[in-house]
């Protein structure tokens, strides 16, 4: 079990920035759109094998060409104004179907996530995610901060549309974050190490949506481009925005008209809307017979099976 | 991971020396060919069980599973058989930690007995009748293994593009260890997928037979061919309706759905009826 790195890499000063799967995808869109569009390098991955199971085979001939895992892989950037890598986690391990992963192979994965960082000279650290929150699906989502220390978050409080935690949420201050994207925090605190999470804003009702929220990653992706002093373009996320929005729309529709009254408030609201625990539970529990009803094309995909086993 | 501590009771000194590995597989095992091909070969080798895999950490245990009526408890267990030079590991297909469990056996078997080649054996549902033969169809590990094993009218090369099943992901840990690797998915008609399908195992010991000059007698295999291919030819004779859906097969013919089922529910009830 290890990590593998590519070359040695004399980096000054540099930072992380990291992000596995979770709700909505939100970090980890972000964070692999962020690698892609400085044009990183991969410099680095985890070995997938003691944390995955493979999910492909590719079979030629019938000489197995390749298997692949989910991947877990460094890149580097020499940005004009920081040093910067990236570790993209496509799964969390122990997900098994969950929206998070955890136990023991969390650990040890964030444990290697550290250990290859601090032998790239790393001190600083930021994660992402969702931040699960009593907002508005057409409202902007705003990018919720936690830090290791206050100067820290005072620091990407300059961000514009970065808040921390505090003032976004009726729980003040307090809270968790699920899974390796808060697990890795608590672990490079403990290792000395300066540590964010810039997590991106995502309705409660659609915290359990099978389909990524690309908004709130575009969010986060503008409060990343200022950490890191770097103009991005936001195309790409404008067009999916655009098609999720289509789907969310047919959703949101279906709401009960006392709901939906309830609901559109929050559009003029920066506290957490008037909806109650109730009406937002109800929501929750009525996505999966809303996204029954959608045409399959929006759906998921048709599985065409008609191949031999390998 | 790390919770696993030796997973492997070793009963025995190894006896063999660079033996060939057979691996079947009992779990999902259509045609029963994994766990019929190793029940074989123990009884015609009067073969020796020398060590087994700990399940705990690899499966399940919420509770009782049985087949046919009998309590089954997962088990993956290594035996010799002297007389062919051939090492057995029957098993079930570990529900978790399967790189480690892949990894602990493979150590076991290169590092104890030298072990450079190995063989699996999946069945694979398929629509046609017992009437033909089986075809076998390969996957490996090594490039060269495609010319040692080439196709023919009873073999052909695999193309996949899919999930992996438990004997892929073996052979290609298996590549990395240096170990050569086959998988041997032998056709069994779709309507003997829950039972044994005795011709798809004979299909897979003439391969071996031929490939690894085993001289496995296969008598009583035959024996099974018969019986088995008697009863379904009485099932024939006395019902119409299967009569007629085999014969659609044999022509090639496509079943649907609802013909699918009432052939393998009518087999199934039959064969199991007369049972032995």
């Amino acid at each position: 079990m290890g990590f593998v790195l590519h070359k040695e890499l004399d980096l000054e000063d540099p930072v992380l920035v990291c992000s596995w799967s979770g709700i909505g995808n939100i970090g980890l869109v972000a964070v692999d759109n962020l690698q892609y569009q400085v044009s990183a390098q991969e410099i680095g991955l985890i070995n997938p094998w003691h944390f995955f199971d493979p999910r492909n085979a590719v079979v030629k001939n019938g000489f197995i060409e390749s298997l692949e895992f989910p991947k877990s892989k460094f890149y580097y950037q020499n940005l004009p104004n920081k040093d910067s890598v990236f570790f993209v986690g496509e799964e969390q391990p122990g997900q098994m179907g969950k929206m998070h992963g955890g136990g023991e192979k969390a650990y040890h994965m964030a444990g290697l996530v550290l250990e290859a960082a601090e032998k790239l000279g790393i001190k600083k650290i930021y994660t992402s995610g969702a931040c699960v929150a009593a907002v508005h699906h057409q409202v902007k989502p705003r990018v919720v901060a936690v830090a290791s220390s206050e100067k820290l978050l005072q620091e990407v409080k300059m961000i514009p549309n970065v808040y921390s935690m505090g003032e976004t949420s009726e729980e003040g201050g307090e809270g968790v974050i699920t899974g390796l994207n808060g697990l890795l925090l608590a672990m490079a605190q403990k290792r000395g190490l300066e540590t964010a999470c810039l997590m991106g804003e995502i309705p409660d009702w659609l915290s359990r949506a099978p389909f990524p929220y690309p908004r709130a990653s575009q969010s986060v992706m503008e409060a990343f481009a200022h950490v890191l002093g770097i103009d991005l373009d936001f195309t790409f996320f404008e067009k999916k925005t655009e098609e999720i929005d289509k789907v969310i729309e047919k959703l949101y529709h279906k709401f009960p008209e006392k709901v939906k009254e309830q609901y559109d408030e929050r559009k003029t609201e920066l506290q957490p809307g008037p909806i109650t625990h109730e009406e937002a539970e109800w929501m929750k529990a009525h996505l999966d017979d809303f996204l029954k009803n959608l045409p399959k094309s929006e759906g998921e995909d048709d599985n065409d099976d008609d191949q031999k086993p390998t | 991971m790390t919770t696993i501590k030796n997973p492997l009771k070793v009963y025995q000194k190894p006896a063999l020396f660079h033996p060939v590995l057979l691996v079947g597989w009992q779990t999902q095992d259509v045609g029963n060919v994994g766990t019929g091909i190793m029940n074989y070969l123990q009884e015609a080798c009067q073969a020796k069980e020398v060590a087994e895999v700990d399940p705990l950490g690899f499966f399940a245990f919420e509770g009782a599973i049985f087949k046919n009526n009998l309590i089954q408890i997962p088990e993956s267990k290594f035996y010799e058989c002297a007389e062919n030079n051939l090492l057995l590991l029957g098993s079930d297909e570990p529900m978790y930690e399967k790189y480690n469990f892949i990894n602990t056996t493979l150590n076991y078997c290169r590092d104890e007995y030298m072990v450079s080649r190995l063989f699996t054996f999946n069945g694979h549902p398929s629509p046609v009748t017992h009437h033909g033969s089986r075809s076998i169809f390969l996957v490996f590990n090594q490039l060269k293994l495609g010319e040692e094993f080439p196709e023919n009218e009873q073999v052909e090369h695999v193309s996949w593009d899919g999930p992996p099943a438990m004997s892929t992901y073996l052979l290609w840990v298996a590549q990395k260890k240096g170990i050569s690797g086959i998988t041997l998915w032998v056709e069994v008609p779709f309507y003997l997928s829950s039972i044994e399908d005795p011709a798809a195992i004979k299909s897979i010991f003439s391969f071996l037979n031929a490939h690894l000059d085993l001289r496995i007698d296969l008598s009583r295999l035959n024996q099974k061919i018969e019986r088995q291919n008697r009863l379904l030819q009485e099932l024939c004779d006395t019902n119409p309706e299967v009569a007629e859906k085999m014969q659609k097969l044999d022509q090639e013919e496509e079943l649907e759905e609802n013909e699918q089922v009432f052939l393998s529910k009518t087999v199934y009830e039959y064969l199991q009826s007369r049972k032995q």
